[in-house]
């Protein structure tokens, strides 16, 4: 198809030729194109097919808003092809097809309509029952709306936040006069716009303003204006999808062949926030106004004046709003022969337009509606007649320009908070109510006079001032008072119930969803759109509330004998706009930690796994680990445990604030000694253990597990918060690497690297003491047991890590030495008894039950500890769980951890930790059972897991233990205290 | 003297390296002289000290007042004082050594931070890719700080400005995420051409700071 000559509006580059396929086939479309404009210029006009009745759909709306073009575009299904741009080498298909979207075959469906009524599927093919399943995956196979290509490239997704005092969205003529008076002001504004250019509707309409500038220059010189202002940051191509708490706007950004991005998401965090978003056109209801031809008015003007395109040879216009006289000059000019507009109102329209019209000899009928459209898979014929019925006239035509008024954009006001109410004089729900700092400016506040929308954009900007508290009242004062003198937004008309029938008379085009089908749901009950909605679907597709919301509300009240307004049209909730789950996703960083020694470690073989935020060494070698267990059983063995929580509480009063948290009895820690203790929360459930010491007056410093350290300090915080102290927590979990040193020969190790005396004498179990190890590295050194042997907990300077891991390598180095992961700690500490909180108990699980009674200081005050009530409560209750020790039957059967046991057909516990100890030659295993399965000596009865087999879940099987005593390992615990 | 290391790695082959307190300092990296006008230079061995007091605004510590709000920083060229709350600041030493002082209220987080500067005109867009923070608000004294997340994790930023009013960042940020920090900027600062650069370079811009 040949292009119109060039226009200044034009948007596209007539020299700059853009290749693309289509089903195949090698096509050219023009730079500046969208798919769909560049898909029309080559011929093509049926786009798809629609979801139920596979009935063709041709081009509707050129601005995003319709199901009408849903294509899949190099592999990305539901593209809306009129609003993606074109770019070289683009590969287009349809979707939703059984063959092509002129010739699909499916389209027979529609030849069963009758039997396919509003909400079928609740009714049809549900008996007998087995015949659902089958037919519920044949409706979604037959609407079937495109298919993801698994090999699609990946691409770039990106996240940013900007801050500002003013958010515009909308890059129209309102939005451009709100972001022009707050960017003036000296504020920061970002303005969003959903197109590739500023200009709104005036971008691609020619005829000149009441001040005799063409619309398309007005909207350029302001766009001008915009795009210099170094207090405006412009977003193009970017649909804002939602408004949240304290205005934070949300938007998606495609980027364009020059950005570092295939989609970028926007958090928008303004003072304020001003909705200039438009309106769009009022789909208009009449029998068969689906057909291809048949478009709204800014759809083909788009094509004339922006891609150069004639819609048609032969056009009908019908509707009721000024602008489509517009489209019927605009269309003649371009050489189209307009043959008839059928204006709905009889008066109140432009004269100047109606004069224009007259002049080219294009007949107006006043009072007339389109009631019929023919044509067998593309627009023939279009029928007028009088809104008050009478005989129809026909015309011959391939061009329909329909729309039935125009709509507010009002979504984004909508999710912020707004309320709709309905102006019966323009036959529209309008926007009321707008919360704090939302504001609304042009046609989507209903304004459709042009200088009407800029003064209401400056009044915009100027309130957007006011919030971030400039004093503007002079000037807003004069803005409003000109803005009331303005002309009332005209009357409008919307008719429904008119002469003319039929069944394919669409009020959702994406849902197929009919008049007579709302009709019929009505009767059924379905009286209130929100239940009509869910029952027929209408206004659940692709175009959301966008084509069908506020017609849906009126066509249900007029179906009901309401009055106009009565219903009004169901809820939007965000996003607004289809939103791509990989931009959510970002550029898909993964956040972890890395110790100190993370490279010595992998240095030395490890194989890392997550634990919490951290990368752990899980093991080195075997994944039993079972020659690091024996290692440090007989030898010596180290550990990375820097990963624990490590924290200094200092202050008058930090003593209250240890006593508050832990349930042990905070005053007997003291210089130079360990305490162990656990943190309650207030159910008495254990939520954090670890040792404590004094390093001064009023001076501690205590460790916690690896899982709780990131939320101690709220911990402590929150649970000291109504208090007067004067206690502060410093985390140092980072500032310090720490290693543990374990084996019978840890302390010769040790005595290699310190001039300071480690005897069991000097340094005894339990003990605390800061050394300088090699040489000048300042060490705190903690004498714990966790694993059951000698061993020494070491913390230097994170920065000193390596250099210790080294050094306690080469001081190892003739005893043997080895590293040890998390694997063999698990095992050690399990022959040891000892309970690692979180990883062996739950949100249930209470200091009585893990047999840890012995370290509440239950003689303090309810009030002095958290959890003090709970644990007095639980302390009585019998029925609590036990913590037990339990030795497999079958020494190499090991349950999984998790696993559950059962007796007499129920479940009466879990087990904890179950790993097979090489020191013992058993497996062993922690469980938390009922009180009358905890007796040592009896049986457990643990159900195996055995997951699914070929498709199908085996027999029951369980495996057999019995309760023994804890610790499994050195129960005098002798080889720690030597 | 036993080696100090920093939680970072910046992928690019030292030049010009100095021992100090332990610490090795790339000074320059090799091929450092195709200057990028986006730069990134860790600061890990920094000294950095946290207070805390109940009553903060009593003390000035090291001669520097404690700024009044949560946000504000004091400087004097060759330290920052940054306030973090109500009841604790954070004192960064950008030239020369902390002096010792055996006051109960100071803890050492040298260690605790994995430490880096971002300097360059588009320091501050780099920045808008990570964290939601606002540190161009109009009016924004500069320096200026915050604790604010940068990819969901807490951090310190502080926002200079040095040589020729070119803009720098601060980032403190815990040290066992300090590399993921660092790998964040370095790819949400491709598009910048962002290099690292050495002390050197960093010193360069920081001559101007303005001394408070």
């Amino acid at each position: 198809m040949t292009r119109l000559p060039k226009r200044p509006t034009h948007r596209i580059d007539h020299e700059r030729e853009v290749s693309f396929s289509y089903r195949g086939k090698r096509l050219k479309g023009l730079s500046g194109d969208t798919v769909a404009t560049a898909l029309f210029a080559n011929g093509v006009r049926v786009f798809s097919r629609s979801l139920k009745y596979h009935r063709p759909r041709g081009l509707y709306n050129l601005d995003g808003y319709s199901s009408h073009c849903l294509m899949s575009v190099d592999g990305e299904p539901l593209v809306r092809a009129c609003a993606r741009p074109l770019r070289q080498g683009m590969m287009v298909e349809p979707q939703n097809v059984l063959g092509s979207p002129e010739w699909d075959l499916l389209g027979i469906f529609q030849a069963f309509h009758s039997v396919m009524p509003a909400g079928f599927y609740y009714k049809r093919f549900h008996k007998p029952s087995w015949v659902w399943p089958m037919a519920q995956k044949a409706l979604r196979w037959l609407a079937g709306v495109g298919r993801v290509d698994p090999d699609m490239p990946d691409a770039v997704y990106e996240n940013r936040h900007l801050n500002a005092e003013v958010c515009v969205i909308g890059g129209g003529p309102a939005g451009m006069a709100a972001a022009l008076t707050a960017a003036e002001a000296g504020v920061r504004v970002v303005l969003v716009e959903r197109k590739e250019h500023l200009g709104g509707r005036l971008d691609y309409r020619v005829l000149p303003l009441p001040d005799g500038i063409p619309a398309y220059l007005h909207a350029a010189k302001m766009a001008e204006g915009v795009l210099s202002h170094g207090n405006i940051r412009v977003l193009l191509s970017t649909s804002a999808t939602g408004i949240y708490q304290s205005n934070q706007v949300t938007a998606v950004q495609r980027g364009g062949p020059c950005d570092p991005f295939r989609l970028c998401s926007y958090e928008i965090r303004a003072g304020s926030v001003l909705v200039a978003s438009g309106a769009i056109e009022r789909p208009l209801i009449f029998q068969n106004n689906d057909l291809p031809g048949i478009m709204q008015g800014s759809c083909a003007q788009q094509l004339v004046n922006t891609y150069g395109l004639k819609p048609g040879a032969r056009a009908v216009i019908g509707g009721c709003h000024d602008g489509l006289l517009g489209v019927a000059h605009d269309l003649a000019e371009a050489g189209v022969q307009v043959v008839a507009v059928a204006e709905a109102r009889r008066q109140g329209f432009d004269s100047d337009l109606a004069n224009r019209l007259h002049e080219r000899n294009i007949p107006i009928f006043p009072g007339h509606v389109v009631t019929l459209a023919r044509g067998s898979g593309r627009l023939r014929v279009v029928v007028l007649q009088p809104v008050e019925g009478g005989r129809g006239t026909s015309y011959e035509c391939d061009v329909l320009v329909a729309s039935a008024g125009e709509v507010p954009l009002s979504q984004l006001l909508e999710v912020a908070g707004a309320r709709m109410i309905h102006d019966p004089r323009r036959a529209v729900f309008l926007p009321a109510e707008l919360p704090p700092r939302v504001h609304g400016a042009g046609r989507v506040m209903g304004l459709d006079h042009q200088e009407a929308i800029e003064l209401q954009g400056k009044e915009a900007g100027l309130l957007a001032l006011q919030d971030a508290g400039l004093d503007v009242s002079s000037e807003l004062r004069h803005t409003r008072d000109a803005l009331r003198s303005l002309s009332e937004p005209k009357e409008a008309w919307v008719g429904f119930k008119i002469a003319a029938g039929g069944p394919w008379r669409f009020v959702s085009f994406d849902e197929d969803v009919t008049i007579e089908q709302v009709e019929e749901a009505m009767g059924e009950g379905f009286d209130h759109p929100e239940l009509l909605k869910r029952y027929t679907g209408a206004g659940t597709g692709p175009s959301q509330s966008y084509l069908t919301g506020q017609n849906l509300a009126l066509v249900m009240a007029a179906a009901g004998g309401m009055e106009a307004g009565s219903l009004k049209p169901t809820t939007v909730r965000p996003p607004v706009e289809p939103v791509s789950l990989a931009v959510l996703g970002g550029r898909r960083h993964h956040a972890v930690k890395r110790t100190p020694v993370h490279k010595c470690q992998k240095a030395l073989g490890a194989q890392f796994r997550l634990s919490g935020e951290w990368l752990r060494a899980g093991y080195f070698g075997d994944e039993r680990a079972l020659d690091e267990i024996l290692n440090v059983r007989e030898n010596v063995g180290f550990i990375d445990v820097s990963t624990l929580g490590k924290f200094r509480v200092h202050g008058p009063d930090a003593l209250n604030l240890l006593q508050r948290v832990y349930v042990g009895d905070m005053t007997k820690v003291s210089e130079g000694r360990l305490t162990y203790s656990i943190m309650c929360n207030e159910e008495g459930v254990v939520v954090d253990d670890g040792v404590i010491t004094k390093l001064g007056e009023n001076d501690y410093f205590f460790t916690t597990s690896t899982l709780r350290a990131p939320y101690t300090c709220e911990w402590l915080n929150f649970h000291s918060k109504d208090e007067p102290w004067d206690a502060h927590v410093v985390n140092l979990t980072d500032a310090f690497s720490a290693i543990n040193l374990a084996g019978p020969r840890s302390r010769e190790v040790l005595s290699r690297l310190t001039d300071d005396d480690v005897s069991n004498e000097a340094f005894p179990f339990m003990g605390f003491r800061r050394m300088t190890l090699c040489g000048d590295m300042d060490a705190m050194i903690a004498r714990i047991g966790f694993v059951g042997e000698i061993c020494y907990e070491i913390h230097v300077p994170a920065s000193l890590g390596p250099a210790l891991h080294e050094a306690l390598e080469q001081a190892g180095e003739p005893m043997g030495i080895k590293p040890f992961g998390l694997e063999a700690q698990s095992v050690l500490r399990l022959e040891k008894g000892h309970v690692i909180i979180v990883v062996d108990t739950d949100n249930h699980t209470t200091l009585h039950e893990i047999g840890m009674s012995k370290i509440w200081a239950s003689r303090r005050t309810d009030a002095e500890t958290v959890g003090a009530p709970a644990l007095r409560f639980a302390e009585k209750q019998i029925h609590r769980e036990k913590l037990v020790g339990f030795r497999m039957d079958e020494p190499d059967q090991t349950p999984p951890d998790g696993s559950v046991v059962v007796a007499e057909g129920a479940v009466r516990g879990r087990v904890c930790t179950s790993r097979y100890s090489p020191t013992l030659k058993s497996s062993i295993g922690m469980a938390l059972v009922e009180p009358r399965l905890a007796s040592v000596g009896g049986p457990l009865e643990i159900y195996r897991d055995a997951g699914l087999v070929k498709g199908k879940i085996p027999g029951r099987q369980t495996m057999k233990a019995r309760v023994v005593p804890m610790p499994f390992y050195d129960p005098k615990g002798e080889r720690l205290r030597r | 003297m036993s080696q100090r290391t920093s939680p970072l790695d910046m992928g690019w082959m030292p030049g010009e390296v100095r021992s100090v307190n332990g610490w090795e300092t790339t000074v320059t990296y090799a091929g450092e002289k195709r200057l990028s006008r986006l730069f990134v230079t860790d600061l890990s061995h920094l000294p950095k000290w946290a207070r805390h007091k109940k009553e903060m605004d009593e003390h000035a510590p090291l001669g520097l007042a404690v700024p009044r709000k949560p946000g504000q920083v004091n400087a004097d060229g060759d330290r920052l004082l940054v306030r973090l709350t109500p009841t604790e600041c954070l004192i960064v030493v950008l030239r020369g050594e902390m002096p010792t002082k055996n006051e109960v209220a100071l803890s050492n987080v040298t260690d605790a931070y994995a430490t880096f500067a971002l300097v360059g005109l588009s320091c501050l867009e780099v920045l808008k890719k990570l964290s939601p923070v606002d540190l161009e608000a109009p009016g924004q004294d500069v320096p200026c700080a915050a604790q604010a997340p940068i990819h969901d994790l807490r951090c310190v930023i502080l926002r200079l400005e040095g040589k020729d009013g070119i803009p720098g960042l601060i980032i403190l940020g815990d040290r066992g995420y300090g590399q993921f920090l660092l790998d964040i900027f370095l790819d949400a600062g491709k598009e910048f051409d962002i290099a690292p650069a050495g002390w050197n370079r960093f010193e360069s811009w920081l001559k101007a700071f303005p001394a408070v």
